[in-house]
């Protein structure tokens, strides 16, 4: 099947069907690059083209970074739209639980490095991105890793701007969106990167809550319940009430959770998990923290990174 | 998202003029199986953004879709009217109703002005503005609301019909504004100028009601949101004391000062041709003799423009061609992309 005169793509097999799109396996004709081919659906939605879709072209047409998956192209055929993105065939969640790969401080170190860079690229663009899981950090056949689903992102809003909080799948979601705040930053994207940093070391989500209550309780039951004193106006936050008051955890409770973790490793998760989002640290900390400069061992090349052992 | 561009503007309007019109054509391939139409002809566009043109390449495009001009100019303004009031009834903040007028203008660049449907179209780019500004309401809350504003009353059978109507101009508004979802506001940078400019609060007031003013002519078309800011902050320092300069360090704004000059023009026309029907004139009434010696002194100032497109070039670029958007494929792609466009083409 044609999709241009200039560059060709070829649709091989459908990989998998969501609300909004349909994803397509592919080759660019010319060149024999891999690719995925997403067709939004539009037409039988009652609102229209999805907002996600929306903002999947906004943000990933201008955003290029080794970390940021690529969109190649946007085509409009057939009464759809058709976005070509670079082929990722593994995502993170399934390497955290493909129990066959065993991962080293190493291996950890770099996931977590390409995270941090490829956000860090979309906050110095005034991006956020709003769903950070394991399952949307992609990785490519060269082991690098990129950031995808843009569908929840947007840009960083004016002052006077109410957002919703009602984002971030629920067990990556921040303690101020779990009150409801209307008002948030970028730290909700470095908070959930802290939780992925937590699965990463334990191999089994963190905080997972079984619904948003629970994710409350979940949440401050391992970080402490935030006040008054740690977080000056949190009180004022619509959904902070009727809260279970749990200590924060002493370094030597972190120690026992997270056993592997070395001194800087726990520096860096507890800076990222700061409950009060003005304490929680930026990316810039976080790429520039003792973690990554000064202790061995250096991140794995990605090049080198464990791969999946089963293949579908 | 939007930076400021570095060069002058004046030189790239022209680069996409002249180097656009082949790739602009359309290719066409032998036929596919995905293809029915009668020519058994599958036809392949690439499609620049444009997010800016020029004062003629506009009456280009208005001389192909619009049959009588007067008729579209009241029109417009009854629209704008229309959505400032839809706007506020839904509770959009001000951006929402600035993105709808300009996907508004933007719609009749490329398509037919019918008069049996232009509210449609405004409804339509209501909705989208909504979703592209991320205050999203559903369809049919907007579509009720602007069928009481309109006294449009329908049976639950038209309402779906009427729906589907506005679900294909949302495709054609899309495609129109060829999935080029930037935005372009200028609030920000004319509150950002005015602070580094010093000006006072009544000034800034001032030139922030011109700049709200300003979507209501086609500047937005023209002009990139910080220039449309500037001419804004210029104009209003002129109104509030004569003795004020027309030219400000237009490179620590990345303004062009031709496209300054275009925007304090147009502004100027607004205000001599149709000040009662601006927002100034219910603040500002006695401002209107300011505007004429302003005009006279801003012609004696001799300002430089930018050399506008020569109608033999308009003519034979295919951009403002009639689009059929139920037919063929449409690659889209934005005008930073115009290096890798080039690179293929080459091959």
């Amino acid at each position: 099947m044609g999709l241009s005169a200039i560059n060709k793509y070829s649709k091989a097999k459908k990989v998998g069907e969501g609300t909004y799109a349909v994803v397509f396996l592919g080759k660019q004709v010319q060149t024999g690059r891999d690719i995925a081919i997403k067709e939004i659906k539009t037409g039988q939605f009652k609102d229209g083209l999805d907002m996600s879709a929306i903002r999947e072209v906004k943000y990933l047409q201008e955003l290029m970074h080794i970390n940021v998956i690529e969109l190649v192209d946007v085509f409009s055929a057939e009464g759809n739209l058709n976005l070509v993105l670079e082929f990722l065939p593994a995502d993170l969640e399934m390497i955290i639980k493909d129990r066959e790969i065993l991962f080293s401080p190493a291996d950890v170190k770099s996931w977590l490095l390409m995270t941090l860079r490829g956000v860090h690229h979309c906050h110095r663009n005034f991006i956020l991105h709003r769903d950070l899981k394991p399952n949307n950090l992609l990785l490519a056949p060269d082991g690098q890793l990129k950031i995808a689903d843009f569908g929840l992102a947007r840009s960083l809003g004016a002052p006077n701007e109410d957002l919703t909080s009602n984002v971030v799948t629920r067990w990556y979601r921040a303690p101020e969106l779990l009150f409801g705040a209307k008002h948030y930053t970028e730290a909700v994207d470095l908070w959930a990167i802290g939780i992925i940093f937590a699965e990463l070391m334990l191999r089994v989500p963190y905080l997972p809550g079984s619904d948003d209550l629970n994710q409350i309780d979940v949440t401050f039951q391992a970080l402490g319940t935030p006040t008054e004193d740690n977080w000056p106006n949190v009180s004022s936050l619509p959904g902070y009430n009727d809260l279970k008051i749990y200590p924060e955890p002493s370094r030597q409770e972190l120690r026992k959770r997270f056993i592997a973790a070395t001194e800087s490793a726990l520096d860096l998760m507890s800076g990222l998990l700061q409950l009060n989002p003005a304490k929680r640290w930026d990316t810039e900390q976080a790429l520039l923290s003792n973690y990554f400069g000064k202790e061995l061992p250096v991140p794995t090349k990605p090049e080198n990174l464990p791969k999946l052992t089963k293949k579908e | 998202m939007m930076d400021i561009p570095k060069g002058p503007k004046s030189t790239l309007v022209r680069k996409f003029q002249e180097e656009e019109a082949s790739p602009a054509s359309p290719h066409e391939e032998n036929s596919s199986p995905t293809n029915n139409g009668s020519t058994g002809k599958l036809t392949s566009t690439i499609q620049l953004a444009r997010p800016f043109l020029t004062r003629n390449q506009i009456i280009h495009a208005h001389s192909k879709n619009v049959e009588n001009q007067v008729a579209f100019d009241q029109r417009r303004s009854q629209v704008f009217s229309f959505l400032m009031k839809a706007s506020s009834s839904l509770k959009f903040p001000a951006r929402v109703l600035e993105t709808s007028m300009y996907y508004y203008q933007r719609y009749y660049i490329l398509n037919r002005f019918d008069i049996n449907t232009y509210l449609d179209v405004a409804v339509t780019c209501l909705f989208v503005a909504s979703k592209n500004e991320d205050t999203i309401k559903k369809l049919r809350d907007i579509l009720a609301l602007t069928n009481q504003l309109r006294s449009q009353t329908l049976s639950s059978e038209q309402s779906e019909i009427y729906r589907k109507k506005i679900l294909n101009f949302e495709s054609k508004l899309l495609e129109t504004i060829s999935f080029d979802f930037r935005n372009f506001h200028s609030e920000e940078f004319l509150i950002k100028f005015n602070k580094v400019l010093h000006k006072s609060k009544s000034d800034s007031y001032l030139s922030w009601l011109i700049l709200f003013d300003s979507y209501q002519t086609e500047i937005s078309l023209k002009l990139p949101p910080h220039v449309i800011a500037l001419s804004s902050i210029i104009l209003a320092s002129k109104l509030e004391d004569h003795r004020a300069s027309f030219k400000v360090d237009f490179k620590k704004f990345g303004c062009d000062e031709k496209l300054v000059n275009e925007g304090l023009l147009d502004l100027l026309s607004l205000y001599i041709n149709s000040f009662n029907n601006t927002n100034l004139s219910v603040t500002h009434n006695d401002y209107e003799i300011r505007f004429m010696r302003i005009k006279v002194e801003f012609d004696e100032s001799k300002p430089g423009f930018i050399k506008d497109i020569e109608s033999t070039v308009l003519n034979k670029d295919e951009f403002f061609n009639q689009r059929d958007f139920s037919n063929g494929e449409r690659r889209y792609m934005l005008e930073s992309q115009k290096k890798r466009l080039y690179s293929e083409i080459g091959k």
